[in-house]
């Protein structure tokens, strides 16, 4: 009986529902939140233990560092340490915190606060060491080669001694996974502290439902300029196209992630602005110079000039991305834009091959089978590279697993040539150039020279332009990696993809980053 | 009774075995895929060492039965969360969702069915031949993506995506927004459940319904041609009653036992439902865990959809027997 009463409400109100012309607009009030959509949720928000791009893009307005990216740029500023020093012999790192800085659960940030945060994820007999491990970037950037001692001098002051003058180390520490946690939530919460975040940051977590929305409130306490927005709704809307129907129903304010081919049709739209920043990526062909044909220069000239690259700039990237000349993003340090291009030639490519004397060339080409923010469409890049190769007589096999499996096998060096690319993570040269050119990241499994380019001139360039601290002289270094690498061509740049975030023009006071996925809401306001 | 259950039990355990190892045969490593392009010799070696990944395959197949059988399914390599509270905050979602697709799919489909078994031919059996032919073979983002254009956009009748609205506040307690709504009396929770639940829900149920239409038209009409109608009708019993009790009610039987089936497929068609609507169920956290080689994640989700489905076709034998007392006389 009970059975058939619920059967019969539910399909009561399900009549009712539906017959209602329209469904109401929520009571809003004052406190109008801001509603922002993103593809996928965050796992989880302890900044040290995460290193995918949702957790980060949330993170930021929950943490902050001791040094920062400052807003849109890749440019550092001070953040929780108000200044610092570097000794000269660029082992010493001395950082004078900010004062009256508060926790989001009122504990105040201090140097035993910078202190736990660093060593929690490097002693592995800390108290809150289990609480987040494992700590990826602490991985990836080898911290725990490059650290020999943190010290606290007073209250306000933390010196951090490096084992070798590192020229990138600023930049790292500007990244996320440094940011300044409470101790005191890290070692209530634990493990669960990836879930109940706290940090010095503008805004809060106020709740999270899982693959569904966030909530963040503004600190009251927030030692800066205090968020305009009170309350920002986070939400997950994972098919593009429905994110895209929310903006223009009003229903969200902010959208990542368009899809390239849909933001032509809203050049007309009144509602909706499209800001775009130049991504710090780059995607790249490799080719495996540990497999012939590919050990010969010639083949690998002549691969480079058969393939249209402005024909993939305008069919695959639908022209929201600049074509590459080096295989770091102009806006880098050592950028060089004197190299020599290597521009789309057919000709030339067939002549250089008959200089070899091969015939009936044949090479695997590798497509990774995911879309990544270099390459909106690895496949059908492959399918472009494979028609341009064939016009000059090589003929290619397109190959492809899933994602773990390709990063497996390219990282053994089981392809011939593959589709690569990189998303910066802290606006420094060394971590896109020593992965790509270095002869330490190609003689390792996985190796991240996927061109197992092995040089030992250019080895030491990038080693010595990870310790030499004065700019210029970084600068040259890398020029000379870049020139040299553009003659040895062990691996062919080919786009950096533009960042596009759409944002309803009820809004204003959004800017895009270019490091990583960071979106900071505190500076956006209603008109 | 007893030996039902066991062989029911042996299935699931059955499935476990064979899901473990089959993503354990796939290549491509957790450790390899969490590190992505940055993978590093030392760090890969830290997280299969973290995770257990480093011992061998029996071993953590060995342990994973062993935490089992304490209730425990080990933890999310991606997240690093117990696999039982992924699934318990994800599970809920997405059968409310498969239920009312199912409630939906049979409700109209067995009407369609119906009318259209009435009259062979007539104007109604065309309808529902074309209905069904398309329900079958739209595809469910394609039909998910123009109702959300038509209904959420365009009329602005329904919500577009998600499963409540925002300015709702809601502490769940059973987790099934519908039945917690109830509980705490709550109407503003039952309706914004119910606004954002009609367009995944319909969708999902696109499928199904064609084809219990189809399946309730075609054994209607054999029943209606068979010879008990015949006599039931010789003995001068009104049309009605020879309708409903007679012809429908046998009619019925092959479609209580697909409709158990279905309910496997519509898992199936969840995963895509639900990322079209946004909707916080299982499917888009198991397109996740495969990717991510989430053994421990992946297990569970198996585990939880084979349990699931024994279910469902223990009931559907039950309901079938209830329904066809020859079944309960042969057994």
């Amino acid at each position: 009986m009970k059975s058939r009463f619920a059967l019969v409400l539910i399909f009561a109100s399900l009549t009712f529902v539906s017959c209602k012309p329209k469904h109401p607009k929520s009571a809003e009030g004052d406190s109008k939140p801001l509603v922002f959509a993103r593809p996928g949720d965050s796992v989880g928000l302890d900044m040290a233990s995460q290193d995918e791009g949702e957790a980060l893009t949330i993170g930021v307005n929950i943490f902050e560092t001791l040094v920062e990216f400052k807003s849109g740029t890749a440019e550092l500023e001070p953040k929780l340490a108000e200044k610092w020093d570097i000794s000269p012999d660029g082992k010493t790192y001395t950082f004078y915190l900010r004062k009256n800085v508060k926790f989001q659960d009122g504990t105040p940030m201090n140097a035993d606060a910078v202190l736990f945060s660093f060593e929690r994820q490097w002693k592995k007999d800390h108290p809150a060491y289990k609480s987040g491990v494992p700590y990826k970037y602490w991985g990836y950037l080898s911290m725990d080669n490059l650290l020999a001692d943190i010290k606290k001098v007073d209250d306000f002051t933390v010196k951090i001694i490096l084992k070798k003058p590192n020229a990138p180390f600023l930049a790292n520490i500007a990244m996320p996974f440094l940011s300044i946690v409470s101790p005191t939530a890290v070692l209530k919460f634990q493990k669960q502290f990836d879930q109940n975040p706290v940090g010095t940051g503008p805004y809060r977590l106020k709740s999270w439902k899982r693959d569904d929305s966030m909530e963040l409130e503004a600190f009251e306490n927030y030692w800066g300029d205090k968020p305009h927005i009170k309350r920002v709704i986070v939400r997950v809307i994972p098919d593009n196209q429905v994110r895209l129907l929310e903006l223009k129903r009003g229903s969200i304010q902010i959208m990542d992630y368009p899809n390239p081919s849909d933001l032509d049709g809203l050049k007309g739209d009144k509602n909706i602005s499209m800001l775009t920043r130049e991504g710090l990526n780059v995607g790249y062909l490799a080719f495996n110079m540990k497999k012939p044909p590919l050990d010969r220069l010639e083949v690998r000239q002549a691969i480079s000039y058969a393939i249209d690259r402005n024909r993939i700039l305008k069919e695959i990237f639908l022209n929201y991305g600049a074509l590459a000349k080096n295989a770091i993003p102009p806006e880098l340090l050592g950028y060089d834009s004197t190299v020599p291009e290597v521009q789309y030639n057919p000709e030339k490519a067939k002549a250089l091959l008959k200089k070899t004397g091969l015939q009936n060339i044949k090479i695997d080409l590798w497509a990774m089978p995911v879309t990544r923010p270099y390459n909106p469409n690895p496949r059908k890049m492959a399918e472009f590279i494979q028609s341009d190769l064939s016009k000059v007589g090589i003929e290619t096999k397109i190959v492809s697993f899933d994602w773990g499996t390709y990063l497996d096998k390219a990282g053994k060096g089981e392809h011939e040539m593959g589709l690569f690319g990189w998303q910066g993570d802290n606006g420094d040269p060394d971590n896109f150039l020593y992965s790509f050119y270095s002869k330490d990241t190609a003689m390792v499994v996985p190796a991240q020279n996927f061109s197992f380019y092995i040089n030992d001139e250019v080895t030491k360039w990038l080693k010595d332009a990870q310790i030499v601290s004065d700019t210029k002289k970084r600068a040259d270094l890398y020029h000379k990696v870049l020139q040299k690498v553009a003659v040895d061509l062990p691996l062919l740049p080919i786009a950096h993809s533009l960042l596009v975030v759409l944002v309803r023009n009820e809004v204003e006071g959004f800017v895009p980053e270019p490091i990583g996925a960071s979106r900071r809401f505190a500076s956006v306001r209603f008109k | 009774m007893l030996k039902i259950i066991f062989e029911n039990v042996l299935t699931i355990f059955l499935a476990v075995i064979a899901v473990f190892f089959l993503v354990h045969l796939v290549p491509g490593d957790p450790a390899q895929v969490m590190l992505g392009e940055r993978a590093t010799p030392e760090a890969i070696e830290s997280i299969r060492k973290e995770l257990g990944l480093d011992k061998p395959m029996l071993t953590q197949l060995g342990s994973f039965f062993v935490r089992l059988s304490e209730g425990d399914l080990g933890r999310s390599i991606r997240s690093g969360h117990r696999v039982i509270d992924e699934v318990k905050t994800r599970l809920p979602a997405t059968i409310e969702l498969s239920v009312l697709s199912l409630f939906i799919a049979l409700v109209i489909g067995v009407l369609l069915g119906m009318l259209a078994a009435k009259k062979p031919g007539g104007l109604m059996d065309l309808f529902l031949g074309a209905f069904s032919v398309l329900g079958l073979s739209l595809p469910i983002f394609f039909l998910g993506l123009l109702l959300a254009l038509v209904f959420g956009l365009w009329l602005d009748w329904l919500p577009l995506s998600g499963r409540l609205g925002y300015s709702v506040s809601y502490e769940p307690q059973t987790g099934f927004v519908l039945l917690d709504a109830i509980l705490y009396g709550d109407w503003d929770l039952f309706k914004s459940g119910i606004e954002h639940l009609i367009l995944p829900a319909f969708t999902l149920a696109t499928v199904p319904m064609s084809m219990i239409a189809r399946l309730t038209r075609a054994s209607l009409i054999e029943s209606l041609r068979a010879d008990y109608v015949r006599t039931a009708r010789a003995k001068g019993q009104s049309e009605w009653k020879i309708f409903f009790k007679h012809a429908l009610r046998n009619a019925m039987l092959p479609v209580i036992t697909m409709t158990g089936f279905q309910f496997g497929l519509l898992l199936g068609g969840a995963i895509l439902t639900e990322n079209v609507f946004a909707w916080p169920g299982m499917g888009r956290w198991l397109v996740f865990s495969v990717e991510g080689r989430d053994y421990p994640a992946l297990q569970g989700a198996i585990l939880v959809f084979a349990t699931g489905i024994v279910i469902v076709m223990a009931l559907t034998e039950t309901i079938h027997h209830r329904a066809d007392p020859r079944l309960k006389i042969s057994s």
